[in-house]
This record gives structure tokens, sequence and C-alpha cells, in this order.
């Protein structure tokens, strides 16, 4: 009997629906090489990965499937579709814990920061040093407003190829979360700097796809004859270093992304080259222009990095 | 699990999971009756699906040929500011529901394929006045989507893919239908002295008969015929498809219907052609025969639909 076949006769999902459950997240969870173990996924593993879909969403699941299949193609469809949005989902909460921690880290080391004492109103949350303010009880909007108004954040370089890029270098983190307090005028739970950083920092939740840069990329740099010897070197210095941090930025686009590109102003090519629906292909350019902007950063040379993107991933750096 | 078979964990899981009994094919005909007797009005919830979309919506508004609707989604969670979030005991659905309020839109009566639930008026004033950017509060026992934070936010891309199902829904290929005033040359007038007869039937690979009513208008050219005879005629592809005589609305309407769905699809399966070329095929077939009978007047299309059917099923009819 059909998967779809077995669901309208039972009302529940049965042997066949499973072992579709456990093919699509077989090979759908090769897109998330944030959620494998260190040792690569083992038949064991993807059966607990399994066992917390079912766990997570098989009520809504079977339901969706009951009302929203109408043969066994859509089926499978509805399911996979299902099963990618959960990973996504997970490969996000992985990303928040290991931020949470991160700025556990920077609060606890830095002076900047203490913990109000137990007993005390808020013990346990985290002020500026030597303030004495109240629990903090706001919107978390004009949180995010102070974040984003902190001038040269900046990526790290990112080495790993396997785990998720850091949200921002340590001084940044600081800069970030002294603002963020400041602008509270109160004692904060990690919890709500984590959801101020995430907000702030979206990117740090995205699909970490990692790919490597063709070794035969072109990064070579022209100089102006104009120039002095000295604004030569200068210039040559500045332009190295936004050829650098852009092979960085493009080392952490997925392949799909870098394809589009040098396609961002036009929508049409990038349902070409990704055969998606008008929607998604606006959606996508929306999104990675979003992403570029979070790791190019708002340093002098955004420009300058941001051309040279393009220029890497096959596009024409066209100055405007 | 895999080679080892399904734990015995994730049967008892499922089967603790049941989809509630209102859903089941049971369920659906004791709360709607049969398809065939089903009248399509707003607060439904209908699956809608079209080639390999396959959508909830919900119907806000009903008119000849189009429904307007919002798309409602379970599975994945999703939703954004222009959502309502209704609670599982308000539907026959058990669990939380969505209805995306921002993305209502048209689409085609044709790609109606089951209804699955019926919503209260409150739900559906609030989906309307909503989608019109009109704020409303929220009815009891749902509450307002929260908002989309930002594009790298998964909820984004779920509201894109939703649009582009919604968009292939409203291009599914419809019926030509007739429009006043308007009577479109056939294919024999537009060849006019040109015509090659038996070029034709050679390039078509049909039978003069076939060809003929081909030439009146009277039997619709499918988009290879409209390419093999453009080929041989030497005509732009789209004059070719302009000749085609078009189909009374009333018949549209019919033919169009949901409840005709399953009888186009078994034709469909019967004659290996699509869905949308049986029914093309099919409604061209009721229009010759009320021709043959009645000389084109208004006829009682239901009745006309089933008489060829049957009479297609007996080998008594045809396209």
């Amino acid at each position: 009997m059909s998967a779809f076949g077995e669901l309208r006769a039972q009302g529940y999902l049965g042997a066949e629906c499973l072992a579709l459950i456990f093919q699509f997240v077989r090979e759908e969870v090769h897109r998330f090489p944030v959620l494998a173990p260190r040792s690569g996924w083992q038949d064991a593993d993807l059966e607990d990965l399994c066992g917390e879909f079912l766990a997570d969403r098989i009520q809504q699941a079977t339901v969706m499937l009951l009302a929203q299949a109408g043969d066994e193609a859509s089926l499978g469809r509805l399911l996979r579709k299902s099963i990618r949005h959960w990973l996504i989902d997970q490969a996000r909460k992985t990303a928040v814990g290991a931020l949470r921690r991160r700025l556990e880290n920077v609060l606890a080391a830095e002076d900047a920061f203490e913990q109000v004492p137990a007993g005390d109103a808020g013990g346990g949350r985290w002020r500026l040093t030597s303030t004495s303010v109240p629990p903090w009880a706001g919107s978390t909007e004009d949180l995010v407003d102070a974040a984003r108004a902190v001038p040269n954040v900046e990526i790290p370089k990112w080495l790993s190829t396997t785990r998720r890029g850091p949200v921002a270098d340590r001084r940044s983190i600081v800069a970030v979360a002294a603002a963020v307090l400041n602008a509270a005028g109160g004692s904060l739970e990690v919890a709500q700097l984590v959801a101020v950083f995430v907000a702030r920092f979206p990117v740090v939740l995205d699909d970490p796809v990692v790919c490597s840069l063709p070794d035969d990329l072109d990064n070579s740099v022209g100089l102006d004859e104009a120039l002095t010897p000295e604004q030569q070197l200068v210039a040559a210095d500045d332009e190295v270093e936004a050829a650098v941090t852009a092979a960085e930025v493009v080392g952490m686009l997925a392949p799909w992304e870098r394809r589009i590109v040098p396609h961002l102003d036009n929508p049409l090519a990038i349902q070409t080259v990704l055969g998606c629906g008008r929607s998604q292909a606006y959606q996508h350019a929306r999104r990675l222009k979003e992403k570029l902007t979070q790791l190019v950063g708002d340093s002098d040379s955004v420009r300058v990095v941001g051309l040279e993107v393009i220029r890497l991933c096959g596009g024409a750096a066209v100055a405007e | 699990m895999g080679d080892l078979g399904t734990p015995q964990r994730f049967l008892d899981l499922a089967k603790q999971s049941r989809g509630p009994q209102v859903l089941s094919e049971e369920g659906l005909r004791e709360r709607f009756g049969e398809l065939a007797e089903i009248e399509i009005d707003a607060g439904q919830v209908w699956r809608a699906c079209w080639d390999e979309v396959s959508v909830l919506v919900l119907v806000l508004a009903v008119e000849d040929r189009d429904v307007l609707v919002a798309p409602v989604t379970i599975e994945p969670p999703a939703e954004d500011d222009r959502c309502m979030v209704l609670e599982g005991s308000f539907t026959a659905f058990g669990v939380a529901a969505t209805v995306w309020a921002g993305l209502t839109c048209l689409v085609p009566i044709r790609v109606l394929d089951r209804p699955i639930d019926q919503w209260s008026e409150d739900l559906i004033r609030w989906t309307t006045h909503t989608a019109q950017g009109r704020p409303h509060p929220v009815p009891p026992g749902t509450r307002q989507g929260q908002p989309i934070q930002s594009e790298l936010d998964p909820a984004a891309l779920l509201q894109a893919e939703l649009a582009d199902d919604l968009e292939s829904l409203s291009q599914a290929p419809g019926l030509p239908v007739d429009t006043p005033g308007s009577t479109p040359r056939d294919l024999a007038s537009l060849l006019g002295t040109s015509l090659d007869l038996a070029s034709l039937c050679s390039s078509l690979g049909l039978p003069q008969s076939e060809v003929m009513k081909l030439l009146r208008g009277k039997t619709p050219l499918t988009p290879d015929q409209v390419e093999v005879v453009a080929r041989v005629t030497g005509l732009a592809s789209e004059k070719i498809a302009g000749t085609v005589r078009r189909l009374p609305l009333g018949l549209v309407i019919q033919a169009e219907h949901p409840r005709w769905r399953p009888t186009w699809a078994r034709r469909a399966q019967r004659l290996h052609i699509s869905e949308d070329q049986a029914r093309l095929t099919g409604s061209y077939g009721v229009f010759a025969l009320a021709a043959r009978e009645t000389g084109g007047s208004e006829s009682d299309w239901e009745q006309r639909l089933r008489q060829f059917l049957r009479g297609e099923k007996t080998g008594a009819g045809g396209a």
C-alpha cells in the first residue's frame, strides 16, 4: 500500500509514511552541516533525529497531510517541506545556544559588565559595572535600535568549514552589549540580550552552509598610476584588505547564494538560476542583500568589499 | 530504522497521533455530502491543487469562475503580522492553524479540489478586513500573528513559497470562454485559398473528418497541433490558436466546477492526457453535442455534461 493510501485508510502515519520520513530526514539533513555529529551521521543519529521530528511535529504533520495531500506525490512534497523547515528550526536553535554561551563568556570576562548580586532586585541579571539600576521592562525594539546604532561592527574571520561563523568580533560584542544596557537603563536577563543580538545579527542564525573558494580566483589588485608611492601603498593595502574581506564573505555564502549575487537586482534572472517562483526570487534577493549587509559590515570600505564580493561571484563589479 | 525496519516506538507514537475523524473521507462526506452536491460558499476551507501545488484556502467570496481566498497553513508553523492564528479547538484540524490575510488573492474555481472545513463569519470578516488594510480586532480563540523580524527569518521564505504556490494556482489553464461581441474567425476562413487539406491531414496525423472539425473550430487545437499548423501554413501560432470557437460561459462554469474534477481526472487517466486536456476536449464534445441537438442555444449544461460523459462511456458520445 502507498503511504498516501495508508494514511487515508488508517487516519495516522503508518510504516510507509514513517519510512518516507526517515528517507527525507536522511536526504535533507546533509544541507545542515551545523547539525552533524563530529563523527558524521550514523544510523542511530538519524533515528534519533527522526524521533525528535516525530515528537515535535507528528500531530501537526498528520493533520496537515490528511487535509492537504491529494495523492502520493503531494504527500511526499508536503512531508519533505515539513522536514526541511523543521531542520532549519533545529539549526537555528543550535545557533541561539551558541550565541548565548558566547555572550555569557564575554560578559563574564569584561570589566565593563557585572551580574546583579543574588538577593537584589533582578539578581542574576547583567548590568553596566558600578551602576545601580532596576530590572529593565520595555520594548525590545528600542534595544535593537540601540544595537543597530553601534558603528564599525566587524564580522571576524571564519576559519571553520563545518561550524557556524561567530556573530561579531569580541570588541564589537562588547560595544553592542554596552550600548544595549545603556539604552535599557536597567538590568537584563541573558535571554533578553540574546533576543536583541538575534534581531541585530539575524545572519548568525542563517543556514551555515560553508564552501571553499576555488584556488584560481583572481585577486590581483590594480594600482592607480597617478598616486604618489605612499598613496599607492595605502591604496594597495586597503584594496588587499578589502579583497581578503570579500573572499571571506564569499566563503560564507552557500554555492546557490554565490550564483545569485551577480543578479541581486534582477529577480527574473534569479528565477532562472534557481528555478523558483517570482516571490521566492524576490525573497532570496532581499535575504541575500540583508545577509551581505551583515557580513560586509558598515566599515569605510563597505562599498569596495561589496563590489569585490560581486566580482568574486562572477558578476561585473560596476561602481555606481 | 532503515534496513532494520521501523522502530515500534515510532509506530506507537504515530498511532497515538491519529488525525481528527472529520478529516477522513467518511467524515468529510458526513459534513459536506457528496462532492457532486457541494456549493462553494464563503467560510469554507478547501484543498486547492493543481500540478505540483497543494494549498489550503479559506474562501472569502465567490465569483463566476474565481474565488477570493486567503491561504491557510498548519505545518510548518510560520506567521506574519497579517496572519490570524486559530486555536485547534476552533477548527476541524484540532491543531493550531494560520490564515494569511496578507496573501489574499483570486484563484480560479477549477483548482478547488475538496472542502475540508467550514469557518465562522467572524473569521471571514477579520480576514477580509485585514486583506483590505482595515485593522480589526481578532476574534476570540485566535491571536494576531507575529511580524517577520528579518528577511533571514525562515517565515519569510515560507511566505514567499506560499505566494508562489498561489500564483501557480491562479495560472492553472482554463477553458476558452465566449465573450459577447467576439466572433473568432475559424481556421478554414483564416487559411482561405491557401488551405491544403491533404497536407494538414498528413501533418496532423488525423482523418479528414477530424481535421474538418478543427477547421470549423468545433474541436480545440492542442498546443502541439497549433505549432504543427503554424509550421505547415507559415502563419503565426497566436493567429492559429485564436481560431478555436470559444465555449459558452454557462458550460465553462459547469465544467470548471470542482464537482467535475474527479470525472476529468478519470477521463485523463483513461485517455492518457492531462486533466486540463481532458476537460478541454470533453467540454468541446459537450458543446458539439449540444450544437447538434439544439443548434447551440442555451442548454442545461450540467445535464449535457452528464449525457456526454455517459455516452462516452458507452461509446455513443465523444469529442
